[in-house]
């Protein structure tokens, strides 16, 4: 037990200090750096002159940005709305349950979470694999022929979508678990 | 005394439907969520062939 309010907030600042300092270094400065960077004209490696807006007029020009803002648009449409709805339904589901079964079924939802995106990749090309992927049997039915999933533009991106909700649903599942406790609080 | 001593009997048997359906339901979607997680673990113990040939 901490003895007082001062040594509490020393004790925090000392636990938070790792964190910030790593982010500070890893994160914060080369973005930094990548900003200022933008306003030269340097090559991958080495400094530049200074040019102004001049590669934001260019980047703007670029039909291939404008597509890249489409489909990121495109893709956030698909993961977060139907992303966050999934895991509050989840959520609720789950908070009504107790005990044992209610941890199983969290680790159940959560368990994707912790696998590197290879691994995400590997088992859905399986899955999806034109020949003898087995969620053909699904996909069949629903476009009247087997598809490649990764080489059909239609089908690619709720596709994407599917899988990044399978993978990050669980993290949106714990933080409606923790609204919920400090809710009850 | 605790709530569930004073209630009938009758009443703490009593099932909801609706309860009963949503944990099922609950279940049913964590198995889906975590089928994929469990094909890749039983898939990485057989062979490519064997996977080809069979895959269900």
């Amino acid at each position: 037990m901490l003895r007082n309010r001062r040594t509490e907030i020393l004790v925090a600042y000392i636990l938070v200090a790792p964190f910030v300092l790593l982010y500070a270094w890893m994160f914060i400065y080369p973005t930094i750096q990548m900003v200022r960077l933008s306003f030269t004209d340097a090559p991958v490696i080495g400094t530049g002159k200074w040019i102004g807006l001049a590669n934001y007029v260019h980047m703007f020009k670029d039909p291939t940005f404008r597509k890249a803002i489409w489909n990121t648009g495109y893709f956030v449409l698909l993961t977060v709305v139907p992303g966050t709805a999934v895991a509050l339904a989840i959520a609720m589901m789950v908070s009504r349950m107790k005990g044992w079964l209610q941890s199983l079924i969290l680790s159940a939802f959560f368990l994707p979470c912790v696998l590197p995106v290879t691994v995400v990749y590997l088992i859905w090309d399986w899955l999806t694999n034109l020949q003898f992927g087995m969620l053909q049997a699904v996909i069949e039915p629903l476009a009247g022929k087997a598809v490649n999933v990764w080489r059909t533009i239609p089908w690619f991106m709720p596709g994407v979508a599917v899988i990044t909700i399978w993978w990050t649903n669980g993290f949106s599942i714990l933080q409606f678990q923790i609204l919920r406790i400090r809710g009850q609080r | 005394m605790t709530e569930a001593a004073t209630r009938p009997p009758a009443a703490q048997k009593r099932l909801d439907p609706g309860a009963l359906l949503l944990t099922a339901l609950t279940i049913i979607a964590a198995v889906m969520w975590f089928f994929p997680v469990y094909w890749a673990l039983v898939t990485s113990l057989r062979s490519d062939e064997d996977t080809v040939k069979n895959s269900a």
